[in-house]
């Protein structure tokens, strides 16, 4: 007696879900050795899955993957995993999304483009460098991915400089507990805004808080307006004020600054 | 952004095509937005202005609010609110001030801005000045100031309108309208801005215990150039005078948040006090803000109307098509609606906007601007567009101090310039009389006094044109400011002004000043070409000015005995008139003739 013969639509359903469940994309000649059966009727079924959004088909046209998350997706999120880490610039941070060929057939060129689509969409910010007029990318207000990228910076400048780094940081990290810059900044606006809601200059907010450096203040007034907890008014043309007054405003890290700070 | 969108629902069909876009004609124009007005939105700033003009009305006090925000967020949109919250309420006056004037010329800016609403009529047919002075005819005969009070007599009973109203206007008037109205003629020590703060106040004073609730938009205009604190520190004494002065002025003022900045710095603690003790701030919607203010404009077309109560929410546009246009939940009321403006177009035709370059969008935006100007406006044209004027040209002016007659340097005194507008011609002796008094020019600096050209200067004032001529022997010439000319400047700078206030925007996105300025140095529009070569020292064309004078006298002469009263050659004059079309008619045949244009001004 023979097998019984699968339905077309329960071999569409089980694709589905070995695609589903597999921990890598798999390849056409594994799926078929998982799911035991013939090269046609998998063909179709896979098809179907594709054609229905279901499954999606990676590598055009060799090697061929199927996943259950589209390529270009898989390469956003490669990329914004990557800037989480660190602020690294466009190509470093391209290659690395693209490193160990976890994508098959994204290039790092072609990661560059997708990269430039998350910066259009601002999932992607740029940020000052630290060397010349380099600009660096990372998520929006990550200040720790921007400390990360400036503590690599440093670290090659002293070992380049013939010293162990690790003697540098060493001390900073033995440094008392940081201040919760945000919570600071919000009791100060509350201490000082002269009507509740309106907003408070951020010259007075630097004169009363003198002890947040300005990259720090920047960083946590960037990172309450992200929890939705202040308003930042914008200044309505920072080309035609001096560095030294741009200094004294919040920094948006994307050719935007801004004077005042207010309790949302 | 707009050329990657795609279609958010099905386009209509053709036929169907013809809706009117409830995002369209509303972007720009917040003043006279009537329809669409969500009371919740800035609500908290709304209420701070009825607070501030109920205090002054019960308190018997003068008072000043600060309403500022980001570009784009509803500041204009709120003094519309305010404007017809007032409507109804016939004891008040509401003024709404474009602040685009000079920190010389905000005192008459004032007066011109005041006498324009106490003239409008309601859509009753009534004047506000009916309303309002009324019940006071029986006190002017005792007003102090007998000019004012007779004016204001003429208008109340309906003589003489049009001279009164140009007087109450600040406009300057001839000798004998002066005399037909029984007016004193101006003396030569007085300052048309002293003048003007006078009537401002004694007018505040009639209407009491009225409210005048002065709404000064755009107060960043008043800025002669980035960075200039001379204009914020008169725009805060201008305003400081009126709460000390008056016990019925509530004044709103309308600016960005940057400027208040300013204004903190500059200000000494009293006016500070006056002018940024009450404030409002107004904020970026948040996404439920947007989606009430977006439902209601489309609940504004009828067409759409069933299948809106079948799909709900903001439909035909899709919701996350507009969520781009936010950050961190927020985004300027302005920059919404622009979106949702594409996307409405895109629903209805299928097709997106195009995007045009900034270069072109700005020329646009320019010639929207152009509106006819009056001879009467040419000085306070002049005085806030020179600076600008000068920038475009790569060159810096400054203002001579209070005491001069002379309004503007340049390149640090190389060129000198006298505005010399004055219609009134004993104003205008005083003050040429004025400048030769005050011109001695070290070598190599010149003069230039500026007349727009529909003011010819009568061949019968020997006096002034004697001290024109004498003048002109001291490298000073008289320049006359065609009516092109000065509508092309008065744009330039209303173009400028929006910048500075945020309200100039390209698909929702500020324009900031920067750009704007760039742009106007490589786009001077022709008919300021030849003003602004004079600023740089180009030679003297020494015959307009006494052509025009000749043909002020006699109207109508030919070209060859124009020549021979001018003793130059008749080819130069007619070269003369050719420049200046504005200025000179020429009709041809065998003995060419030159005429004075009338304008279209004098013909009504």
């Amino acid at each position: 007696m023979s097998a019984p013969a699968i339905l077309q639509s329960d071999l569409s359903q089980r694709v589905i879900a070995a695609v589903r469940d597999a921990s890598k994309p798999v390849t056409f000649k594994a799926l078929a050795k998982s799911l035991k059966t013939k090269q046609e009727p998998l063909q179709a079924a896979l098809e179907s899955a594709v054609d229905a959004n279901a499954v999606f088909r990676w590598g055009d046209p060799r090697p061929q993957y199927f996943w259950h998350t589209p390529l270009e997706q898989k390469a956003r999120e490669s990329i914004l995993t990557v800037a989480a880490t660190q602020a690294l610039s466009k190509l470093d941070l391209s290659k690395l999304a693209a490193k160990g060929k976890k994508l098959p057939g994204f290039t790092a060129k072609r990661m560059e483009s997708v990269v430039a689509e998350l910066v259009a969409e601002k999932q992607l910010q740029a940020v000052r460098g630290f060397s010349g007029s380099s600009k660096l990318l990372m998520r929006p207000g990550d200040h720790e991915a921007y400390f990360n990228a400036g503590r690599s910076f440093l670290e090659k400048k002293i070992r380049s400089a013939g010293f162990d780094p690790a003697g540098f940081f060493k001390e900073k990290e033995n440094a008392p507990p940081q201040i919760d810059a945000p919570a600071v900044i919000l009791e100060a606006v509350r201490s000082l805004e002269p009507v509740k809601g309106v907003p408070v200059s951020t010259l007075r907010l630097r004169n009363h808080l003198p002890k947040l450096s300005k990259g720090e203040f920047d960083v946590a007034a960037l990172e309450l307006r992200k929890l939705q907890k202040v308003f930042l008014s914008q200044h309505a043309d920072p080309y035609n004020i001096s560095q030294e007054d741009k200094d004294l405003l919040i920094d948006g890290q994307d050719g935007t600054y801004y004077v005042a700070i207010a309790i949302r | 952004m707009t050329a990657r969108m795609e279609p958010t629902t099905l386009p209509l069909p053709f036929a169907e095509r013809v809706l009117a876009n409830p995002f369209g004609p509303l972007v720009g124009q917040p003043l006279d937005d009537h329809e669409v007005d969500i009371a919740e939105i800035n609500s908290e700033a709304f209420e701070a202005c009825q607070r501030l003009v109920r205090d002054v009305a019960i308190g018997n006090f003068a008072a000043a609010l600060t309403v500022f925000g980001d570009a784009g967020t509803g500041k204009t949109h709120l003094i519309g609110r305010v404007r017809r919250w007032l409507g109804p309420q016939l004891e008040n006056l509401f003024v709404f001030v474009r602040m685009e004037t000079s920190p010389a010329g905000i005192w008459r800016h004032l007066r011109r801005q005041m006498a324009i609403s106490l003239l409008q009529t309601d859509a009753n047919g009534t004047r506000a000045l009916d309303r309002l002075l009324e019940r006071r005819k029986r006190d002017l005969e005792m007003l102090p100031d007998r000019n004012l009070s007779i004016v204001l007599e003429h208008l109340l009973n309906g003589t003489q309108v049009r001279d009164s109203a140009a007087w109450l206007r600040g406009e300057g008037l001839p000798d004998e309208v002066l005399n037909s109205l029984r007016l004193s003629t101006p003396g030569p020590e007085d300052e048309p801005e002293a003048a003007s703060r006078h009537v401002v106040m004694a007018i505040c004073e009639l209407i009491r215990p009225g409210v005048v609730v002065f709404c000064m938009d755009q107060i960043e205009a008043v800025m002669s150039a980035p960075g200039d604190r001379e204009g914020p520190y008169a725009i805060g004494k201008a305003v400081s005078a009126l709460i000390d002065e008056t016990r019925n002025a509530s004044v709103i003022c309308c600016e960005q948040s940057s400027f208040i900045n300013l204004l903190e710095q500059i200000l000494d603690n009293p006016t500070k006090h006056r002018v940024l003790g009450r404030r409002a701030p107004i904020y970026p919607l948040s996404w439920e803000q947007a989606q009430s203010l977006i439902e209601a404009r489309l609940d504004t077309v009828p067409a759409l109307a069933a299948q809106r109560a079948v799909h709900g929410g903001c439909w035909p546009l899709v919701e996350s098509q507009i969520h781009p246009a936010f950050r961190d939940n927020a985004a300027p009321a302005r920059k919404i609606i622009a979106l949702c403006k594409d996307l409405f177009d895109l629903w209805q035709s299928g097709q997106a906007a195009s995007v045009e370059p900034l270069d072109t969008a700005l020329q646009k935006m320019l010639e929207e601007r152009f509106t006819t100007k009056d001879p009467a406006e040419t000085e306070a044209i002049l005085r806030n567009g020179i600076p600008l004027l000068a920038r475009a040209a790569g060159l810096k002016s400054s203002v001579p101090g209070d005491r001069s007659p002379l309004d503007f340097t340049i390149d640090a005194g190389r060129v000198s310039i006298a505005i010399c507008n004055q219609a009134n011609g004993q104003s205008l002796a005083s003050h040429v009389r004025k400048i030769y008094g005050a011109w001695n020019p070290a070598p190599n600096q010149s003069l230039l006094m500026l007349r727009d050209a529909r003011l010819p200067i009568p061949r019968t004032a020997t006096a002034t044109n004697e001290r024109i001529a004498g003048l002109e022997q001291q490298a000073g010439r008289l320049v006359t400011v065609s009516q092109e000319a000065v509508e092309a400047l008065a744009a330039l700078r209303r173009l400028l002004s929006d910048a500075e206030s945020g309200d100039l925007a390209q698909h929702g996105e500020p324009v900031t000043p920067s750009e704007v300025e760039r742009w106007i140095a490589g786009h001077v529009p022709a008919a300021l070409e030849q003003l602004v070569s004079e600023f740089g020292g180009s030679p003297p064309d020494p015959i307009a000015p006494r052509l025009a004078a000749l043909l002020a006298v006699r109207k109508m002469v030919t070209l060859e005995d124009a020549a021979r009263s001018l003793e130059v050659a008749a080819g130069e004059v007619e070269e003369c008139a050719r420049r200046d079309p504005r200025q000179f008619g020429i009709l041809g045949g065998r003995s060419p003739a030159l005429f004075q244009p009338t304008t279209v001004s004098e013909a009504v």
